[in-house]
């Protein structure tokens, strides 16, 4: 029989569940929280909010352009247009940008935006020695032109700087006097790591890693929102995209981030969610495996052309990437204009030419055992580096794959140890300096960096002639050069390049897609329709 | 008995040492660097080697090693080399997710485990015993994730009747939170007096407690079941039953009293288990907790935090075991502590 304190303590909790079923007299209702809201669903977290901190890009994609901004920025066709500069002119050595800054411009604190707020951001940037520091390396010195201009000088001549400065990369204006006051040891990394003092049109409010990041108003922003614009954006941290499917099928997202290929169909069929599949070249778009170039047999041109024969091109595009991927040729993408260069060699499977060129390397006969690494987590490498193995395999190669956690994969690559191992490309900035400087320049055949031992004076010569030079036709000629070079030499096998698929419900509207951006969703222009509140 | 306490506490320090060596021997064991991941890829040698100083790296490893064991037993656990926030305060708020989903989990896998077991045991190998046995075991043989995922794509993406991931709806996050005295959801509720957050609470908790406690479910049940088999062959039962003593008592008050140490040996397992976080549930539920939290130190090298979080709970076993020996004495009173 139960005792009189446990019937006490039962009726106590049915008598609060009742309660809490009652109507509540509350400001907002449901509905105005929804329409308020931004909700986003994302697969990763940054890992700091401070822009001369933060090196990884979904880090880049949670700070520009919602926190931070920049002085200029890419239009919808890649132009450079005005952002936190209205105006600029570049001396004819290249060597002299002058920065009208727009008036009025305040950060999140109050503080005004001015050219003292520019150099204060470059040096904190040189100070701390992380971030993008080493993308405007070439920057020598910043100072104020009156009325209300910042004239940069750089000590070499670098043509992508002002694509630099419009990517994410380029959002490093934070308030002075917030750095000030929460200096503490280390010049405010500590505090900057989850605190923002942008121009941006948001703040961050709060963020509780491995949940979700708020956003709110920033009061002091110099655009405009629209009148029911969203004043709250929330990124929530969904790691399982089955999670994520069903959290925007029923309405819970209004933005599902980076839709993994077997999602895109079934979320497309779906009425209420809209699929978008871009062109994101900020976002990671190509999926290639490079070879070991310092180790034998991969030393070989020939080697390495003949592998690149081997690979059946047309199986990995349609059964790994479906409709969001086709095959690369060099290491730009396609819709990547004018840059790309559609007169590189694009390797198509030719079993013969494969047996040949082995051949004449000598190696027919020969087998080899080698490791394949991909990234931990990465189902696509996984699956990818599964026909690999098997297009390979007859020719004596025998892969063996092997997962590797970031930091392992990192150290693979910049100390030079692996055999064939995966890379995803993207561009830091819109400008093809950008990827082909990284992956391929000699001196970034060194500690930390990402050259996979393929090193060539040739191709030097060429990318640095190219960062002098400020014509674009010139430009273009050393870049294709470079690409057919490159293409020809085969340091890499360019296997696809891949579109980039977010889902987003009906009820939104006014985000735009900039391509040289990629998944940047710019929150300020938003608005939800409230016929599209989701019904439970 | 505080003998017994201060003895069993004293003889945990080497436990601990051992615990910190162990953590910090496997993370230098990984053949990769963690300063890379921080630097970015544009870094030169000079930078790499800054923060490499700045983070203490570049000491020998004795000398850390030292650091971290020194660091513990001041319950200073450093401060992360990814996110440089305090381990401290970084793994208290991580804990308290697991705290929170293992004790509502704990709960549950207790009152459905526990008379469970006894039911089985009373009618011992009867339809109800099969039966039962049978849907319990599926908690331990059936994956965590699948059961994760099935449950979460059951009753939210199909029926809709509970909500998916996170701790409170949008509205009551954003209107009426409730003050964050504890950090945890339902607990802070319940001090404020705030109803609809707490009933928003549970419902957000039922999903993914449920999960975790299938697994442990089965364990506690077949555990409760072989005690009290065991108790029930005793003699003194037979004396109890033909003293006239009815069967309800019999084998709620004086069979399950007397199995009680072996159950409370049990449940103690099973409640470290539970406090370990599971990071497949936290993963598919987004409620973060220790196990997220020690697998993205592991994955990034991050040495504090993977030292901090294995002594956390190492720490929590300890003192989960030394409250079930305690109360060993309130069940059988044979067993004193000198």
């Amino acid at each position: 029989m139960m005792t009189r304190s446990t019937l006490g303590l039962l009726t106590a909790c049915l008598l609060a569940v009742l309660v809490s079923a009652l109507p509540v007299v509350n400001a907002q209702s449901p509905q105005q929280v929804w329409q308020e809201t931004l909700t986003i669903g994302a697969v990763d977290e940054p890992q700091t909010f401070d822009p001369h901190v933060n090196v990884t890009q979904i880090g880049g994609q949670r700070l520009y352009p919602n926190l931070y901004e920049g002085l200029v920025r890419y239009g919808p066709d890649g132009k450079i247009e005005p952002m936190l500069a209205t105006e600029w002119t570049v001396s004819r050595d290249g060597l002299t940008y002058t920065f009208t800054l727009r008036p009025g411009v305040r950060f999140s604190d109050g503080t005004p935006f001015n050219a003292q707020a520019v150099k204060f951001a470059f040096d904190r940037l040189r100070a701390i020695g992380r971030g993008p520091v080493n993308v405007f390396a070439e920057v020598k010195a910043i100072e104020p032109v009156e009325p209300n201009a910042a004239r940069i000088t750089l000590s070499e001549p670098f043509s992508p700087f002002l694509s630099a400065l419009a990517s994410w990369q380029g959002a490093l204006f934070l308030s002075p006097k917030v750095v000030q006051d929460n200096a503490g040891t280390d010049n405010a990394q500590r505090y900057m790591t989850n605190h923002t003092a942008g121009t941006g049109p948001y703040v961050l409010q709060s963020w509780e890693p491995e949940k979700q990041i708020v956003l709110v108003r920033n009061p002091y922003y110099w655009g405009r929102f629209p009148r029911n614009g969203v004043s709250r954006v929330v990124y929530r941290t969904v790691r399982e995209p089955a999670t994520g499917a069903q959290l925007i099928l029923r309405g819970d997202l209004d933005i599902l981030e980076q839709l993994v290929p077997e999602f895109v169909d079934i979320l497309g069929r779906t009425t209420g969610v809209n699929v978008q599949t871009r062109v994101s070249l900020g976002g990671s778009y190509g999926v290639h495996m490079h070879f070991n170039s310092k180790k034998a047999p991969f030393t070989d041109v020939r080697v390495r052309q003949a592998l690149s024969y081997a690979v059946d091109y047309k199986r990995i595009v349609t059964q790994v990437f479906g409709r969001l991927g086709q095959q690369a040729r060099g290491p730009l993408p396609e819709e990547f204009k004018p840059w790309f260069n559609d007169k590189a060699i694009q390797y198509s499977q030719d079993l013969n030419r494969v047996r040949a060129l082995l051949r004449e390397a000598g190696l027919d006969g020969r087998t080899f055992r080698m490791t394949l690494g991909w990234q931990a987590g990465n189902r696509v490498q996984l699956d990818v580096g599964q026909i690999l193995k098997e297009n390979l395999a007859p020719f004596g190669f025998d892969l063996q794959l092997q997962e590797m956690t970031l930091p392992v994969w990192r150290e693979a690559i910049w100390k030079n140890t692996f055999d064939v191992i995966f890379v995803q490309f993207s561009l830091a900035y819109a400008d093809p300096d950008a990827r082909m400087w990284r992956a391929y320049h000699s001196s970034e055949f060194r500690n930390l960096g990402f050259n996979p031992g393929w090193l060539n004076k040739q191709y030097d010569e060429l990318l640095e002639q190219a960062r002098r030079e400020s014509r674009l036709e010139a430009r273009k000629r050393l870049y294709d050069e470079a690409q057919a070079l490159l293409t020809r030499e085969a340091p890499t096998i360019f296997l696809a390049t891949v579109l980039y698929s977010y889902a987003v419900r009906d009820a939104v509207s006014g985000l735009a897609w900039i391509p040289s951006y990629g998944p940047f969703f710019a929150a300020a222009p938003v608005q939800k329709d409230p016929a599209g509140f989701p019904r439970r | 008995m505080w003998a017994f306490v201060v003895r069993r506490l004293l003889t945990s320090i080497p436990v601990f040492v051992a615990i910190v060596t162990i953590a910090f021997a496997a993370t230098l064991a990984v053949p990769a660097d963690p300063v890379a991941m921080l630097v970015g890829e544009d870094a030169t040698s000079a930078q790499y080697e800054r923060i490499r100083r700045e983070l203490g790296l570049d000491r020998p490893a004795w000398q850390q090693w030292l650091g971290y064991v020194w660091g513990t037993a001041h319950g200073n656990f450093g401060y992360s080399l990814r996110t440089r926030q305090p381990v401290n305060v970084d793994v208290w708020r991580f804990f308290r997710g697991t705290l929170e989903l293992g004790l509502f989990a704990f709960v549950i896998a207790v009152t459905a485990g526990v008379p469970a077991g006894i039911w089985s045991a009373v009618r011992q190998n009867g339809l109800t015993d099969h039966v039962l046995r049978i849907l319990t075991l599926g908690g331990v043989a059936a994956p965590v994730f699948w059961t994760a995922l099935m449950a979460q794509w059951i009753l939210y993406g199909k029926l809709g009747w509970l909500p998916g991931i996170g701790q409170f709806s949008d509205f009551i996050q954003f209107t009426s939170p409730p003050p964050a005295i504890t950090g945890m959801a339902t607990i802070d509720s319940l001090l404020a007096g705030n109803w609809v957050a707490l009933r928003d609470a549970l419902a957000h908790l039922v999903l993914p407690a449920s999960v975790l406690a299938y697994r442990v479910v089965a364990v506690i049940a077949r555990m409760t079941r072989s005690a009290m088999l065991d108790v029930l062959h005793e003699d003194y039962i037979r004396t109890a039953r033909s003293l006239g003593i009815g069967e309800r008592s019999v084998v709620l008050r004086h069979a399950l009293k007397n199995a009680g140490p072996l159950i409370l040996t049990v449940l103690g397992i099973a409640f470290g288990q539970l406090l370990q976080g599971s990071i497949l549930v936290e993963t598919v539920f987004s409620w973060p907790g220790l196990g997220l939290y020690i697998v993205k130190g592991i994955v990034t090298l991050d040495y504090p935090v993977v030292i901090g979080v294995a002594v956390v709970i190492s720490a929590f076993y300890v003192i989960v075991n030394l409250f079930v020996d305690l109360l060993y004495p309130v069940f059988d009173p044979r067993i004193r502590y000198a």
